[in-house]
């Protein structure tokens, strides 16, 4: 039986228990406890447990009143849900210990679908109409226009070297036989999560939230939804396709969860350790590193393949 | 108490709103965000838009020219939602609590509903948190 339609489901849990760590990791290192795993007894009637945080702030904003505002088209409601949906469809393409939709060529699937989620993002943050969602979204899409580049060449160097287009066949530890790529491919991941260096597009200091200014309650529980299942489908993609050892059974979970979880540190390590660049700055900055490593990376991949 | 009151106590979202204040106030909540009183331990999470806002944290006497601000900035927040009045400009008017005063709407209470008031001059970081603790536990 194919096992491959619960990834979704999988995708929302370990996504909570990834953001959760993200949060863990970002309050250690500047000195704070950060979402406790065990509260004081003065604090019982709150909660015993702080670890389903992300999972209590999603289910908070399910059961709070939805206020549109007047300006908003049709598109600021429907978007929220396509995005969701294009997270869960991606999700089944992406490899859960082994486990996924797979065929030929999954991995461009894959690619229109994670582009998709932001397109419908942006699209429903503009029709809000607000001046600071509007911003927001420009920043967006030159981050995007110059992150979607080093992101697909950097995997097309892996499918170049394994002559495929489909994720399962080309997962391996191929953090060895192609490090460029796995450094354009983490950069890549960073600029779509909206991880630190490249949180411009919802820098909450100068425009309020970027695209999702104008979202609240249920609307905005989605997009929450949305974020956490991105984050594990990222993750996993990363962990899939450089830091998996080839096993089966409990041995492919146990691989699997590690290499998620030293993604996942990596992830919160950078997040909580850089400031802030400005637009002008990532994109000049996206062109020069990532754009060179990830040309350097289909070469590696290229000229033994056709010149040795 | 329903499902989603369990929820609304266990993530509140906070959202600061400035009416006013001298600045002491907001520098004694980022104190609350620190090392020391880190108020995520409880999942407590200052955002930056009301609409994301379960409970409005309001700082300063409230000037005439910021009244309708406030006013929109309550009816931006979604339901359920809660009021903390801070500061002693907040809860009564402070040093501006004169009837004559020609350039002050009054203190929190006279323009939205307040729940909870924290005093002080500025208030100490325990307060806030208190404070905070009280309103999430009227949800």
């Amino acid at each position: 039986m194919d096992l491959f339609w619960i990834n979704p489901l999988i995708a929302f849990c370990c996504g909570i228990f990834l953001s959760f760590g993200i949060r863990k990791v970002n309050a250690r290192i500047q000195g704070r406890r950060g979402p406790l795993v065990r509260v004081p007894p003065q604090w019982h009637d709150i909660n015993y447990s702080k670890i389903l945080q992300p999972l209590y702030d999603i289910l908070k904003l399910f059961s709070k009143k939805t206020n549109i505002p007047a300006t908003a088209g049709s598109l600021f409601i429907i978007s929220p849900i396509l995005a969701i949906l294009s997270g869960i469809l991606a999700s089944l393409f992406v490899p859960i210990a082994g486990v996924s939709f797979s065929y030929s060529f999954d991995l461009v699937v894959l690619f229109y679908l994670l582009m998709g989620e932001l397109l419908f993002v942006i699209i429903g943050g503009i029709t809000s109409a607000s001046l600071f969602a509007v911003i927001g979204g420009v920043r967006e899409i030159e981050l995007m226009l110059t992150n979607e580049i080093p992101f697909i060449l950097g995997t097309f160097a892996l499918a170049i070297t394994y002559d495929t287009l489909s994720i399962q066949v080309m997962m391996g530890f191929n953090l060895i036989t192609n490090p460029f790529a796995a450094i354009v491919v983490f950069l890549a991941i960073l600029v779509k999560l909206h991880m630190k260096p490249f949180d411009i597009a919802e820098a909450e200091s100068e425009i309020v939230s970027g695209l999702t200014t104008e979202y609240s309650g249920k609307l905005l529980g989605l997009l929450e939804a949305t974020k956490v299942i991105m984050l594990f489908v990222l993750v996993a993609l990363f962990t899939d396709l450089f830091l998996w050892v080839p096993s089966t059974g409990i041995t492919a979970v146990l691989v699997f969860i590690a290499g998620a979880g030293v993604t996942c540190l990596l992830i919160g390590i950078v997040h909580s350790l850089f400031g802030r660049f400005r637009i002008d700055q990532a994109t000049w900055w996206l062109f020069k590193v990532p754009l060179v490593l990830s040309i350097i990376a289909v070469l590696w991949a290229a000229i033994p393949r056709y010149l040795l | 108490m329903s499902m989603s009151h369990t929820f609304m106590k266990r993530s509140p979202w906070v959202y600061h709103a400035h009416a006013g204040g001298c600045n002491g106030c907001d520098l004694e909540i980022l104190a609350c965000m620190g090392p020391r009183y880190d108020f995520e331990r409880l999942g407590i999470k200052l955002v930056s838009s009301p609409r994301f806002a379960d409970i409005l944290l309001v700082t300063g006497p409230v000037p005439l020219h910021t009244k309708p601000f406030l006013e929109r900035v309550y009816a931006q927040t979604p339901d359920p939602k809660r009021v903390i009045a801070m500061g002693a400009c907040g809860c009564s008017g402070g040093v501006f609590v004169d009837n004559e005063n020609y350039s002050i709407a009054g203190p929190v209470e006279r323009i939205i509903p307040v729940d909870v008031r924290i005093p002080g001059c500025p208030p100490k970081p325990e307060a806030i948190l208190d404070g905070i603790l009280k309103v999430m536990r009227t949800f």
